[in-house]
């Protein structure tokens, strides 16, 4: 039987009060463990390079780390039957994000619908059954481009009754839901609307790019329940005083200059905001990614003219006086580029060897070791040294990478602008 | 066909040990014990011709212990070879290789590292949407076969029959020769072969002389053909003749299946051995020799994969009826 409209609405329903709109509260702690499941998306390296980007560089969790498990191909199932591998690495909490291939690009019928539901229990059992506490399950995919473009419409039916199935699921499992399939499908319909009729918009296929994969890591930061307050430094330019929350250090102030260290970094992006397509930066006015998990407030008090020049680093904006004294978010406002996109990206590149080596690690070979050993018999000992070194190299990197997050110093100077801007 | 063929022959001293090696190889790039490595982009057609060049010089063409490895993925290309001919991938230690990818860039510097590294012949084929067998004619023709399989001559009158060496006639009686053939004609399992795989690679050619009437019937194994007997005086090619119904066929079938096997494997190598080796041998301390450790495992389980199928390549006997139709006769 084809699924009907009823169920699509009623899974929608639970998937609305799935407990990731209920739960502000972290669901990460200091030493956690997480291990970022999924299929070919996942193993692509882009969501979960940006997941851990956050979890290192915006809201650091003290000790944390992300290991990457995406598989291409995979089902729901997959990570239930690939848990000793998972297990190697000793998770504490993990995040599912499949659906795709589940859906075997055909209208589904009862059978793909109660496989789906009954895949994601069995992998949600396995994880529980070695010790994560905390599963987040994300909702697939919403896709706008296919190679056969009438297929769009088919695939996007599945997957929304697949994101209400795993709404329901993370409800009655009393875990946390990331509503992917709902926040990319806003995303693509604020795009269609600005790009006009017609307009086409490859970046959002099957493999989604960069740029719309910031909305799977922005649904999954949601359901872990960051609050996006990465800074705020309030600046009272007429007495010279100048605080700043915790993770950002005010160092001096001087005239009109604020020079402050800061340990926690706003997100930065890549490619031009104006200018629709693949990149990060370019997804910006279609996700509220700044405006949920990225604000990077300054709050400044006292200037004595209508608009002020705000100069950060070697870049500058100009704004209203009013604006400032409400607040503006410097993460949005110094795209691409702002003080802290250098260590940034020297950061985010060590995630993405990291997470490399890890896909090696675990895609390549341990997700492969059952067959290995089939064909090669005898070799245990060889297995287990190769594990064994591999997990060590896969440390190795994080470390690395984590150690790329220093304090980074950084100045604003408010000029006040007095005439005409040139 | 556009093709461009780099083959590189070893120096002179290499082309006598050839010539002495006998006449069976005289013409052939493929020396005994030599690895034949398939390094493409892997469409499916290339992974097809790469089982059918296995099949040729294991049973049609056969050249003692050589083998032919399939080293590449349907991601590979010029780049990421040249990254994995630093680890891994040059365990594998080809004497040939037959190269082929979509991007050609940067090629001829991809040929002279693999001959530095000691590939005596790099031939290249290009990246086509041909069959598969229309590929492996191209690449086993850059290999120097010259298609001739078995010849089989018949003299009816003087109840003679002689063979080249890859046959033995056991017997010949009242019109009906035994042969013992150690060399097959090349076998497609039904699906339609290209003419030119046929007559540049695949000729089992049976003549008769003497035979009394315009027109003759043959009998191969179970299946029979009527032939002119002018033809038959010229020489019939019996794989297109017989095509699909060969006395050769169940056996062709059983190697191909264990080429086919052994290829999967290789497949599955490939896809998940070579960046491992590069992140093992990327570490300082014993991990490199792990990763090496793994990559001659590997090797010693294709050796004997190879080796395994190589058994299945039997003698096969089978006989040839031949039947003057009388003249006349429907």
């Amino acid at each position: 039987m084809a699924p009907n409209r009823f169920l699509t609405a009623l899974l929608a329903i639970a998937a609305l009060t799935a407990p990731s709109l209920l739960n502000a509260a972290p669901v990460l702690k200091a030493g956690d463990v997480i291990a970022v499941c999924g299929d070919s998306n996942t193993q692509m390296r882009r969501y979960s390079r940006f997941l851990e980007d956050y979890l290192l560089m915006c809201d650091p969790v003290p000790d944390l780390r992300t290991i990457q498990f995406g598989s291409n191909g995979a089902i729901a199932s997959v990570l239930g039957q690939r848990i000793g591998a998972i297990a190697l690495f000793h998770p504490t909490a993990a995040t599912m994000f499949y659906g795709v291939n589940d859906s075997g690009y055909s209208p589904l019928d009862d059978n793909r619908i109660n496989g789906f539901r009954h895949n994601l229990n069995y992998s949600i059992d396995a994880l529980k059954g070695i010790g994560v506490q905390n599963v987040i399950v994300a909702s697939p995919i919403f896709v706008d481009w296919l190679a056969k473009p009438s297929q769009t419409d088919m695939l996007n039916g599945d997957l929304a009754v697949y994101n209400g199935i795993a709404g329901d699921v993370a409800q009655q499992r009393g875990l946390e839901f990331a509503q992917v399939y709902m926040d990319m499908k806003a995303m693509v319909g604020k795009v269609k609307a600005a790009a006009g009729p017609g307009a086409k918009t490859p970046w959002f296929d099957i493999h989604p790019e960069q740029g719309p994969c910031l909305a799977i890591t922005h649904a999954l930061l949601k359901a872990m329940g960051f609050d996006g307050n990465i800074a705020t430094i309030d600046f009272d330019i007429a007495t010279g005083q100048a605080k700043a929350s915790n993770g950002h250090k005010v160092l001096s102030v001087k005239d009109d200059a604020v020079a402050i260290e800061s340990t926690r970094y706003p997100f930065c992006f890549k490619g031009d905001p104006d200018k629709l397509g693949p990149d990060t930066a370019s997804i910006l006015k279609y996700l509220p990614f700044n405006e949920d998990l990225n604000r990077f407030m300054l709050v400044v008090r006292g200037v004595k003219s209508t608009r002020a020049k705000v100069i950060w680093g070697d870049q500058s904006r100009v704004v209203s006086s009013a604006d400032l004294e409400k607040g503006v978010n410097l993460a949005a406002l110094f795209v691409p580029d702002n003080p802290f996109s250098e260590q940034f990206y020297k950061v985010d590149a060590a995630v993405i060897e990291q997470q490399n080596i890890e896909s090696t690690l675990t895609w390549q070979f341990l997700a492969n070791l059952a067959r290995y050993e089939q064909i090669l018999p005898g070799h245990e000992a060889l297995f287990d040294q190769i594990t064994q070194a591999g997990l060590a190299e896969c440390g190795r990197y994080a470390k690395a990478a984590a150690a790329l997050v220093i304090p980074v110093r950084h100045t604003i100077v408010i000029e006040p602008i007095v005439g005409p801007v040139n | 066909m556009n093709r461009v063929a780099f083959a590189s022959v070893l120096a002179a001293g290499l082309l006598g040990a050839m010539l002495a090696a006998g006449p069976l190889y005289a013409d052939l790039l493929v020396q005994p014990h030599d690895l034949i490595a398939v390094y493409s982009d892997m469409t499916s057609e290339q992974r097809m011709a790469s089982v059918d060049i296995g099949d040729y010089l294991l049973m049609c063409r056969p050249v003692d212990d050589a083998r032919v490895y399939d080293a590449g993925s349907p991601k590979e290309n010029l780049q990421t070879f040249n990254r994995d001919l630093a680890f891994g991938l040059w365990q594998v230690k080809p004497n040939v290789v037959l190269l082929s990818f979509s991007d050609s860039a940067n090629l001829s510097s991809v040929i002279e590292t693999l001959k530095k590294r000691g590939a005596g012949s790099v031939i290249t084929f290009p990246s086509s949407t041909d069959t598969h067998l229309a590929i492996a004619c191209t690449c086993l023709k850059d290999l120097g076969c010259d298609g001739a399989i078995g010849s089989i001559d018949v003299d009816l009158s003087a109840g003679t029959a002689t063979s080249d060496p890859g046959q033995k006639i056991v017997a010949i009686q009242n019109g009906v020769v035994t042969i013992q053939t150690s060399r097959y004609p090349f076998s497609a399992g039904g699906e339609p072969m290209p003419a030119a795989f046929n007559d540049d690679l695949n000729r089992y050619t049976l003549t008769v002389k003497g035979i009394a009437s315009l027109k003759a019937k043959v009998t191969w194994g179970v299946e029979s053909r009527d032939f002119s007997t002018s033809d038959l005086a010229k020489g019939v090619n019996l794989s297109v003749a017989f095509a699909g119904h060969t006395p050769f066929d169940a056996q062709f079938a059983k190697v191909r299946s264990a080429v086919i096997s052994r290829q999967k494997d290789q497949d599955f190598f490939n896809d998940t051995y070579f960046n491992l080796a590069i992140m093992l041998k990327h570490m300082a301390g014993p991990e490199g020799a792990a990763a090496d450790k793994l990559g001659e495992a590997i090797l010693d389980h294709d050796r004997t994969a190879a080796e395994a199928a190589a058994t299945l390549v039997v003698p096969i006997s089978h006989t040839l009826k031949i039947e003057a139709i009388p003249d006349g006769a429907k």
